[in-house]
């Protein structure tokens, strides 16, 4: 995300670091001068004001880091009002540690909460950043007393205060056996933020996330999807263009991994010196670990871009998932906890056709890595690059091939000839 | 709202909110307090309500880094409280004397915001029409006044009456805000004194200014009626009995810094809790009634003095309004059609939360009788709703007013720390300023004063004394260090020096030959 402006690649143009938003601290001056009152509609963020490199002392610079702070320090006063129209109205329930709400009424129930026995429901996170964004008043439940059969509607409840829905939705999470943590709220309301549509991977509910076998790729659809006699023919061809044995062990200490004989082309020369084993991808993902939940490397979140027919019942294969780990705690995953964390999301192989260097980047299987260092959130792709699959020798030279759309492996059927 | 606000004082040692093994701060006071005197930023997670589709500006609350707590309690300012505990007992426990009492605050703040953002309108109304209006006025006196000004008069009756008279009465006359309340009061009126209205053009000038402060006050008493009734919830009320009253308007004296308003509101308040059995007019009379209660001294005086009460306004009303005023009604049918404009407008426009100040408060408590019993139930029925249209909700940031400051517990244990804290504590110590380091890949970034106004020095990676670490670390930090104008440092704790001299700091810099 934002991480682009800040990457090395920025050490001749140091302009670009500069003028990051997002590096450091924002001076709240220009934001208040342009929001004036509330109406911010049509607005849109300034950019970052000129800094110093130190202090010189003078009264001007003490005077506009006092008016910085003191701008800041009204932005920062604003409070949460829900006028009678736009008022949503939800009941905390301690036992879940999730919100009832009592009238659904704003668009944003159309990417969040699930309906529950007639009513609808949000998840802790759901209803902190509806909180937190002052569009949910969300109160507490009236406490009983010995006897006492009225029956208190929620807004009887005392209101809930942000303090106490942090101190509740985050806090007593791990009491109700929940899983969220501050890290994974921030991660979830900078993406609210910026726009995106964010749901829970699975329930969470159990110590790691499900296994995903099935494949989801639509490259492996669109071939089922061709017609039989092109599949027959194509699997003819497989068959004659891919080697039919391969080198024992036993022979490799003595023979020539190239015997004598008559090739047709590179390919195959290089094919037979293909001889370090790799990791299969054919066969279906398995964890290696058992399932611990002090395991931080699980997919937390999925994110969707945001689309105009976008349903919360059907919403479709995520564009991200998102894994949060806090920077402080966690140290680089293991390779075994790498392949569990992999298997956890579906198969999504690059486009046929891309460079190979793009295909190596994008990785057959890919999960985002959001790094929270005390609220501060850093977003890393990590991908499995399928090495094996993407083979220089079958570099073409002049952009896709045109055998009939057989996608990747079209390189392989050059040679007729094999070396024996 | 009021935008740049002198933070207020902060006694110490001041609380930070733990949840989950994070430290929160949630008042902001103290977050200015930390940044001024402890060179303390913290970094803002929050999302500031009504900004809450960008990432760049963050709000409340500030997490502060383990190291900023640590530092904090040890100096004394400051000590954890696990806020989980505090909240399961002060909310989920809390006393019914206790919740009502807190909604009524809740309610009071909610009817000044409303108020406040109604005038916050008016005002924007106010300034959008007078750009309009401005130009027709220059116009205007260049050629004939009065064919110019009902021409005004016809193009803002579109817009709102209220404003309409403003934009005549831009003067700086203290007419101006009884002619606005005509306006506004209008909407409410009845029939008796909107025939009254109607009589305005026959009359000359004078005696419409009587009208005008006539009208202004009933507003007033309106007014008063309609932010007493919005506390009328009529579905919760009728779940309260008279018992609830008690509490409540025992909590009204226990509150001794609340204004007269807020304590005459609290007052109302009560009553229309207990008083759910009473139809909408006894509620009517119950709420002159503590008015009166509450304006006595005022009331008897002014009573007496009602007439000339009424002149002196009047006389107030003629200097300045006779220009303008007598040029809005001269013209007959153009003062037709803004009365025939009145009544919807009055609905959509309703003025309840209009500041009671405005209004010079005699007028105010003299009309309390005269318009007594003038308004009928219908009227004060629709009134009633318009009030409920206004009335805003509050989500109170911090949960320390209905809650005690929690006490300190000198059992907690210190904040956890990493071991990069001998460096930032000596950082610290001589002043600079930090910020999490996660962007440029080390422990802090380091600022020389605020991080308001000035750029960073150092990327500081604390180390141990005697740690081994990758001289391929130097080379990216050292790199990446100078590429962004700052240097990289790296620091230690010795453990056998001397505790005040004990650690040392290096930066490193790229010499890029």
């Amino acid at each position: 995300m934002a991480d682009a402006d800040e990457d090395v690649s920025h050490l001749g143009a140091q302009e670009g670091a500069e003028n990051d938003p997002t590096e450091e601290a924002q001076d709240f001056r220009f934001l208040d001068k342009l929001i004036g009152g509330h109406d911010v509609a049509h607005l849109s963020l300034p950019k970052r004001g000129e800094k110093d490199f130190e202090s010189h002392s003078t009264n001007l610079q003490l005077d506009t880091l006092e008016a910085s702070r003191r701008a800041m320090h009204g932005v920062l006063s604003w409070q949460r009002t829900h006028t009678q129209k736009n008022h949503i109205l939800a009941q905390y329930h301690p036992e879940t540690n999730t919100v009832c709400v009592d009238k659904v009424k704003s668009q944003h129930f159309q990417t969040i909460g699930r309906s529950r026995g007639g009513k609808e429901w949000l998840l802790p996170e759901e209803a902190l950043f509806m909180i937190e964004r002052g569009s949910l008043d969300c109160r507490w439940p009236v406490k009983k007393k010995e006897g006492d059969e009225q029956s208190y509607k929620t807004e009887d409840g005392a209101p809930m205060s942000l303090q106490a829905a942090y101190a509740a939705f985050i806090g007593y999470e791990e009491g109700v056996g929940g899983k969220l943590t501050l890290e994974m709220y921030n991660v979830y309301a900078g993406l609210k933020r910026s726009g995106y549509v964010v749901f829970r991977t699975g329930t969470w509910n159990e110590d790691r996330g499900d296994l995903l076998i099935n494949y989801s790729n639509s490259q492996v659809e669109g071939r089922l999807g061709s017609n039989i006699f092109t599949r027959f023919f194509s699997e003819i061809w497989r068959r004659i263009s891919q080697p039919s044995y391969t080198i024992a062990p036993a022979n490799l200490s003595f023979g020539p991994l190239i015997k004598p004989g008559l090739y047709q082309s590179y390919s195959d020369v290089f094919r037979l010196m293909q001889i370090i084993p790799t990791h299969d991808r054919k066969t279906p993902p398995s964890f290696t670990l058992p399932p611990a939940a002090e395991n931080p490397f699980r997919v937390h979140f999925d994110v969707y871009r945001t689309t105009s027919g976008f349903r919360k019942t059907a919403r479709g294969t995520p564009d991200f998932r998102i894994c949060v780990i806090n920077a402080r705690e966690t140290p680089i995953p293991t390779g075994a906890q790498l392949n569990d964390l992999f298997a956890q999301v579906p198969e999504d192989r690059p486009k046929a056709g891309t460079q190979h260097y793009q295909k190596l980047k994008h990785g057959c299987r890919n999960v985002l890595l959001a790094v929270v260092d005390n609220g501060v959130p850093s977003y890393i792709r990590v991908a499995d690059a399928p090495f094996d699959e993407v083979k220089i020798y079958e570099r073409t030279w002049t952009g896709p091939r045109g055998k009939g759309g057989r996608g990747r492996g079209g390189g392989r059927g050059r040679g007729r000839g094999r070396g024996r | 709202m009021a935008p740049a606000l002198a933070p207020k004082e902060v006694s110490e040692p001041f609380p930070i909110s733990c949840v989950a093994g994070r430290h929160l701060l949630f008042d902001v006071d103290v977050i200015s307090h930390v940044r001024r005197n402890h060179n303390i930023c913290g970094v803002l997670v929050g999302t500031i309500p009504n900004l809450s589709q960008q990432n760049v500006f963050l709000g409340i609350p500030l997490e502060l880094m383990s190291e900023e707590a640590r530092v904090l309690v040890e100096g004394g300012h400051a000590y954890i409280v696990d806020d989980v505990e505090t909240h399961r007992q002060g909310f989920q426990e809390m006393s019914r004397a206790d919740r009502l009492k807190y909604l009524a605050e809740m309610d009071r703040q909610g009817t000044e915001a409303a108020k406040e953002s109604l005038a916050a309108q008016e005002k924007k109304k106010d300034i959008a029409l007078k750009k309009k209006g401005w130009r027709k006025e220059v116009v205007e006196t260049e050629t004939a006044p009065s064919v110019a000004d009902s021409t005004a008069t016809v193009e803002s009756t579109a817009d709102s009456t209220a404003s309409d008279a403003t934009v005549h009465v831009e003067l700086p006359s203290p007419a101006g805000s009884g002619l606005g309340f005509i306006m506004k009061g209008s909407g409410f009126v009845e029939p008796q004194s909107s025939a009254n209205t109607a009589s305005v053009p026959s009359i000359p000038s004078e005696s419409s200014g009587t009208v005008a402060s006539d009208l202004g006050s009933s507003f007033v008493d309106l007014g008063s009626i309609m932010k007493g009734s919005s506390f009328l919830d009529p579905s919760s009320v009728s779940a309260k009995s008279e018992a609830v009253a008690a509490p409540v308007s025992d909590a009204a004296p226990s509150s001794p810094h609340t204004s007269d308003l807020g304590s005459s509101f609290s007052d109302l308040g009560s009553i229309m809790k207990g008083s759910s059995f009473l139809e909408l007019a006894p509620v009517e009379v119950k709420v002159e009634k503590v008015e009166v209660e509450e304006a006595m001294p005022l009331l008897v005086k002014e009573e007496e003095a009602g007439p000339e009460e009424v002149k002196l306004a009047e006389a107030q009303l003629e200097e300045a309004m006779q220009e303008e005023f007598k040029a809005v009604t001269a013209d007959d049918p153009e003062e037709v059609d803004l009365r025939e404009a009145v009544p919807p407008m009055g609905g959509i426009e309703a003025e309840p939360a209009e500041d009671p100040q405005e209004v010079d408060p005699s007028t105010a408590s003299t009309s309390l009788f005269e318009s007594e019993p003038a308004p009928s139930a219908p009227p004060v029925k629709s009134t009633l709703k318009s009030v409920f249209a206004q009335r805003q909700y509050i989500t109170p940031t911090t949960s320390t007013p209905p809650l005690p400051t929690p006490p300190q517990d000198s059992s907690r244990p210190l904040p956890v720390v990493p071991k990069s804290y001998p460096l930032f504590r000596f950082l610290h110590s001589r002043g600079y300023f930090f910020m999490p380091g996660l962007r440029f890949g080390c422990n802090y970034s380091v600022y020389p004063g605020d991080p308001l106004r000035y750029h960073s020095h150092f990327l500081a990676t604390g180390l141990g004394w005697d740690e081994k670490f990758d001289l391929l670390d130097i080379v990216g930090g050292g790199r990446l260090g100078t590429g962004t104008k700052k240097a990289y440092m790296v620091g230690g704790e010795d453990p056998k020096a001397p505790k005040e001299d004990n650690v040392r700091a290096f930066s490193v810099e790229w010499a890029s030959m």
